[in-house]
């Protein structure tokens, strides 16, 4: 017996309170990582491993790290040098935006922050939660870019986390439903709908993105009348929202075709129309049912975000490795690229964990 | 009897591709008459009675439902959609949705009423099937008899005027057939409309005004329940009734 049962005495029976003593964590222990010779050696060998490393790269990353100081010469060469990360830390985080201006990102942060809460409250009308995300680009868009209520400024001020921020989130928010609008197209009964999403489709999953942004930045400019310019912003935007609403259309096709058709035929047997059938009854199944593959999506879709470095849009990694060509600095990439890997992993983390709470809580309500 | 007819059809003609499915089909029924439609598998039952609510679009001759002739107008595809109600033979609930919310979906979306109201109606239809109790379950989580119940309740929430099943319970374990039927009989009883196909002779021998037996497309016998089983007009019918009866 290797658990003790609490049994309740009440006249209907309950279920039983299961407790774990000491022994039975030993036991587990035991189980799981001393199983057998084979088990044994490898639990002993990544042990090792792990207490020789992980002091090693603590010491680099704090120990021995060097935090204060104003030249290289402070620097410890054998441990992290965190000097020109502290010292550049506003320029990573607001780029060339015009200083007086900040509490415009600021804002802009706090309300891309503000929808984490919002998506993962369960009491929030959906109507509200969708709202926000539909709005969010736009405020983004009219705090940092401008233009309308606040005044312009130029792309060229926008860099740093700021910049990959504001790609990150306006992409995300309008690629699906972009790819909504795509996936139903692919499935449409209009021939010349069905044709046209498919040719798209297929023509954007083929083409690598790098070759889209060259060519927004470049060949776009070509067709357009003379005189008339498009800020670059939106063209890369433009690129970002109708890749990856390509690869999601896709995602939510599969969904999409997974639904019996005899659920659908119950709604259009009760008078309901396409457009709410579609809404209410196939949409809200086929999201849930590609949640892990739209996760990975917009994951992805904010990562490629730092391919905008090749248009010379300084985004997080432009900034950071720009202070390593300053002449003072130069050859300290290393520090630079442990910042940029915690701040992806941060955000990407973070959207990864919602991923898990929607399916979590989609299992709870286990339909 | 009102002597008003519910549907009509005639000389209806349907292909799948170079398939005939239905040929040339001539049916009146009468409103608040129970029709039962019968006979072999791939004879076009289903076919035929998804023609009725525009499931599936015909290619020649016309139905009337409600008076309402169907055409490729999508206004009259709705007005029938709205005045017929269909129960599937895998209940074709929406899995996402609550049994309460199933029912008041319907009232919501297509009449549009508020949700206190679509509540009170849904749930004085969920008691008339006796499955208010579990109004706040999923789908999942009913037996097969229940959820079919609740598919019926959900028809009925628009209250159509004409109500359409097919095979009902031919997904069901026995014991919970006979809880499906005592439903359908109430439904019958209370002068509803009705075109069911069904195995189920017991029920079309009580409760069938008339009994529409079908076979390759074609209808071959209309006959009232004491002709249909004390002497079918036709081999085909005997065979099949022979077949059916002995299982
Ligand atoms: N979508 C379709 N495409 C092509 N043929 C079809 C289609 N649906 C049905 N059929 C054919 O039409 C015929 C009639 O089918 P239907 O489903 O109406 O039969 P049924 O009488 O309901 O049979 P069952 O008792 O097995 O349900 C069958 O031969 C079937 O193969
Ligand atoms: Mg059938």
């Amino acid at each position: 017996m290797i658990t003790q049962i609490t049994a309740v005495a009440s006249t209907q029976a309950k279920r039983p309170v299961v407790r774990k003593s000491a022994r039975d964590y030993l036991y587990i222990i035991r189980r799981n990582l001393f199983n057998s010779p084979v088990d044994t050696i490898v639990t002993l060998a990544i042990s090792a491993l792990l207490i020789t490393y992980i002091p090693l790269i603590l010491d680099w990353l704090y120990f021995s790290a060097v935090f204060s100081g104003a030249t290289r010469a402070a620097c410890n060469p054998s441990a992290a040098c965190w000097i020109p990360i502290i010292n550049f830390m506003d320029y990573y985080i607001y780029g060339p935006f015009p200083i007086d201006q900040r509490w415009r990102v600021d804002t802009s942060f706090v309300l891309g922050l503000l929808a984490f809460p919002l998506l993962f409250s369960q009491r929030m009308p959906q109507k509200i939660i969708l709202m926000y995300i539909f709005l969010l680009p736009l405020v983004l868009w009219a705090l940092l870019k401008g233009g309308v209520f606040l005044s312009d400024i130029s792309t060229t001020a926008l860099g740093g986390m700021t910049l990959t921020f504001f790609l990150g989130i306006i992409a995300m928010c309008l690629s699906l439903p972009v790819a909504i609008i795509l996936a139903l197209g692919r499935r449409s009964r209009l021939p010349i709908i069905r044709w046209v999403c498919s040719g798209y489709i297929e023509l954007v999953r083929a083409v690598p993105v790098l070759t889209f942004l060259f060519m927004a930045s470049l060949m776009l400019q070509l067709f357009l009348p003379g005189g008339v310019t498009i800020d670059v912003l939106f063209r890369i935007l433009f690129v970002l929202v109708f890749v990856s609403a390509a690869y999601k259309a896709e995602i939510i096709r599969g969904a999409i075709q997974a639904i019996p058709s005899g659920q659908i035929e119950a709604s259009y047997a009760m008078g309901c129309g396409y457009w709410k059938t579609m809404a209410y009854i196939v949409m809200p199944q086929a999201l849930r049912n590609s949640v892990p593959a739209l996760i990975t999506n917009f994951i992805g879709l904010f990562k490629e975000t730092t391919l905008v470095m090749i248009l010379g849009l300084l985004e997080v990694m432009g900034v950071v490795r720009a202070t390593f060509e300053n002449a003072e600095w130069i050859g300290m990439h290393v520090e630079g690229m442990v910042l940029v890997s915690f701040f992806f992993f941060a955000i990407c983390f973070s959207i990864a964990q919602y991923g898990a709470h929607l399916e979590r809580r989609i299992k709870r309500t286990k339909y | 009897m009102n002597t008003q007819l519910a549907v009509k059809l005639t000389g209806v003609d349907k292909w799948y591709g170079d398939f005939q499915a239905l040929k040339n089909i001539n049916l009146q029924v009468a409103k608040g008459e129970t029709v039962v439609i019968c006979g072999p598998s791939g004879s076009g039952k289903s076919t035929l009675i998804r023609t009725l609510n525009c499931l599936e679009g015909h290619d020649l001759g016309e139905i009337c439902i409600d008076g309402v002739r169907i055409s490729d107008n999508l206004k009259d595809v709705e007005k029938v959609r709205k005045s017929t109600g269909m129960v599937f033979q895998h209940f074709n609930l929406f899995p996402h949705m609550t049994v309460l919310d199933n029912c008041t979906f319907g009232l919501r979306h297509v009449r549009g009423l508020g949700v206190i109201e679509s509540q009170e109606i849904a749930r004085e239809l969920l008691r008339k099937v006796q499955i208010a109790d579990q109004e706040s379950k999923y789908p999942g989580q009913l037996s097969g008899g229940q959820q079919q119940r609740v598919a019926i309740a959900r028809a009925l929430t628009l209250s159509p005027d004409i109500m359409l099943f097919d095979e009902p319970t031919s997904a069901l374990d026995p014991e919970m057939i006979s809880e499906v039927l005592e439903v359908m009989r109430d439904l019958s009883k209370a002068g509803m409309t009705m075109i069911c196909v069904t195995h189920e002779m017991g029920f079309a021998k009580e409760f069938a005004d008339r009994i529409v037996f079908m076979e390759t497309g074609s209808i071959i016998e209309v006959s009232t329940p004491q002709e249909f089983f004390s002497a079918p007009k036709t081999e085909r019918a005997k065979l099949f009734l022979k077949q059916i009866l002995s299982h």
